[in-house]
């Protein structure tokens, strides 16, 4: 990493730490002002993401896919923006702060322990369907985080979430929650699914087989059918809402490991480069 | 006890137990997939391996229950979705059709997939070869390093010859240095085509698709005869490829039985020509050790009666041949699966905003 995109990686990440403990102080003192401080700090680590991922693409003249110190931080990236949208549009939005900050934190403070040197594209990785497979990979993994930090405000209680709303008024309809986690979660069951289906036509062209069962191909297939599970139980079989916010926790757990935690454990055709 | 084939508490049922089979199999090293590590769960788990192997969780995705649990799967589907096809001639909402539609032709596009997946099992061929440079091989089955023919597959759509002509380590794609091999096919007909084939591009010739193998090394071509001069064996032996701590190793032996020898071979790259390449000769005759050196290609070597040389020195490859007839229908279930959630998907925002607008 050259030392212009190691300064605005850092600069990222301590946005995102800065944002998450500017976030937990406001929910404890319930200060509505310092909320919307937070969104701007997040507003700004995108930015320095964005600039990051332009100095490493231009240096290595391929979007930063490749290593999992990229796969990592354009996860974040995607994290960010759905965030943005979300504060654009949607009414759910300021108290989505606490969690995304935590996960951007964590998510670039993991990426900062690994090797940050870029990789040579190799000739199985050369192709298109890379940035479609990698590009939908990393946004379906946003949007099932951006679904359990929904997730996580709700389960931090109505209680809670109603006392910071009488402050200001712009806070999110604790009600409306489970629907939006679930819209989200079928975002990202639809992402996930275009991935999964991109990455078997590439192998295909690439190795002559379009499903391998291989450790990435399993567990990515595992992420999904919990999806699934999750939404049959919420639509199908009315379980409670606690019930289903911890479902999709838990599944987005899975979604983590099967992007970065698989190459730990198994040998893998998916080696990061 | 009559079964409700169209509940949702079937379908959960149902998939939870796919999920659990699937999880089970990240965990338990499958055959075919994680050979290795089988032999590492033999040896730790001794005689209670037994339990794997008898249930057959060593191979979860051809064991009966897998089969039953997808075919059930594909009937709580069928009876879900027929049931939601009545329900929504019924409904007046545009939106609310739309999003009903959106979740049939999604759980039909799985069923799709399914059908494609099975018939493309039943019909398809798969095989692999292991060729020299120069070699020529035949569409037999002993000419083949393995094949595997669907229980209906025709051998009547297949007949070609195929010729490896050359294997690359260093050809050049896009400014680019990646493995490739040409190969020559050989049409019944009389019809010869050449090409080059590496990872991304395969070639497709007479409905077959030939794909660049997932391993390719050195063949040297061994040569001993006695002092007589009697050639006693004369091969090109494929050294296979073994990586210890990351760094490759180009080792194999062969066995002369009417001499009661064993030949050790290993090729030692002296850079990136082929011509540099060293070869370290091994000989045991009788089990004992008689003969560990190392020769360039064209060297003889005079050890205990036999002599041993190298005279050509060339590179080998694996060529994958597939013929998938029914891919397109599993691919066509894929992108027609997301377009049924993505229906749905949109209608259903669209639907939660003109409700919030209403209200």
């Amino acid at each position: 990493m050259t030392s212009t995109e190691s300064i605005f990686f850092w600069l990222a990440t301590l946005s995102t730490a800065l944002a998450f403990g500017l976030s937990a102080w406001a929910t404890v003192i319930r200060k509505n002002a310092v909320l919307g401080l937070v969104r701007i700090v997040l507003i700004a680590a995108l930015l320095f993401l964005t600039v990051q991922g332009i100095l490493r693409w231009t240096l290595t003249g391929h979007p930063p896919f490749v290593t999992l110190f990229e796969s990592m931080t354009i996860s974040v990236w995607f994290v960010l923006l759905i965030y943005i949208a979300i504060d654009l549009f949607a009414r759910n939005r300021i108290a989505l702060t606490l969690p995304v900050g935590l996960a951007s934190m964590l998510l670039l403070g993991w990426a900062s322990t690994l090797p940050t040197d870029p990789s040579p594209l190799s000739a199985t990785l050369d192709n298109v369907w890379l940035f479609i497979h990698a590009s939908f990979a990393t946004a379906g993994a946003a949007a099932f985080v951006i679904a359990s930090s929904f997730s996580t405000i709700y389960l931090l209680g109505e209680e809670r979430m109603n006392s910071l709303s009488d402050l200001s008024g712009k806070l999110p309809e604790y009600r409306a929650l489970p629907g939006t986690i679930l819209n989200f979660v079928i975002f990202g069951l639809i992402l996930w699914g275009v991935m999964i289906v991109s990455g078997s036509i590439w192998a295909h062209a690439a190795w002559g087989r379009y499903w391998a069962w291989d450790p990435i191909e399993l567990w990515s297939l595992i992420s999904w059918l919990l999806y699934s599970l999750v939404l049959h139980t919420r639509i199908g079989m009315k379980i409670s809402t606690r019930l289903f916010c911890w479902l999709t926790i838990i599944a987005a757990l899975t979604v983590m490991f099967a992007l970065w935690g698989v190459g730990y454990l198994y040998e893998t055709i998916h080696s990061y480069g | 006890m009559r079964i409700n084939f169209a509940s949702t508490r079937l379908a959960f049922f149902l998939i939870a137990s796919l999920l659990a089979l699937i999880i089970l199999s990240a965990v338990i090293p499958q055959r075919g997939i994680a050979q290795g590590q089988i032999i590492d769960w033999q040896e730790t788990l001794g005689d209670y391996y037994a339990v794997i192997n008898t249930l057959a969780l060593d191979q979860i995705f051809f064991a009966p229950y897998f089969f039953i649990v997808l075919g059930l799967l594909a009937i709580n589907l069928i009876f879900c979705k027929v049931k939601r096809f009545r329900s929504i001639l019924k409904l007046e909402k545009t939106l609310l059709k739309a999003r009903h539609l959106g979740s049939i032709i999604f759980h039909l596009s799985l069923l799709l997939i399914m059908a494609g997946v099975i018939l493309n099992y039943l019909y398809k061929f798969e095989g692999i070869y292991g060729l020299t440079e120069g070699q020529t091989a035949n569409d037999i089955a002993k000419d083949y390093h393995r094949q595997f023919n669907g229980p209906f597959y025709s051998e009547q759509s297949r007949r070609f010859a195929i010729t490896l002509d050359k294997v690359y380590t260093d050809y050049v794609v896009e400014a680019k240095e990646t493995n490739a091999v040409e190969v020559t096919l050989h049409s019944p007909l009389g019809d010869e085509s050449t090409e080059v084939i590496y990872l991304n591009k395969p070639y497709e010739f007479n409905g077959l698709e030939f794909h660049l193998g997932p391993k390719n090394g050195y063949s040297p071509e061994l040569l001993v005869s006695d002092t007589s001069g009697m050639v006693l064996f004369r091969s090109f032996v494929r050294l296979s490829t073994q990586k210890t701590d990351g760094e490759a190793k180009y080792v194999d032996y062969v066995l002369i039985d009417t001499e009661n020898l064993k030949v050790g071979l290993e090729a030692i790259p002296q850079g990136t020509e082929l011509d540099s390449t060293l070869l370290e000769i091994s000989v045991e005759k009788n089990e004992l050790p008689l003969y560990l050196d190392t020769l360039a290609v064209g060297e003889v070597a005079t050890v205990g009666g036999h002599q041993f040389s190298v005279p050509r020195l060339r590179r080998w490859s694996y060529i994958d041949v597939l013929k998938s007839p029914y891919l397109g229908l599993v691919f066509f279930g894929f992108w027609s699966a997301i377009g049924g959630m993505v229906i749905g998907f949109v209608s259903r925002l669209i639907g939660e905003r003109k409700k919030r607008d209403f209200n």
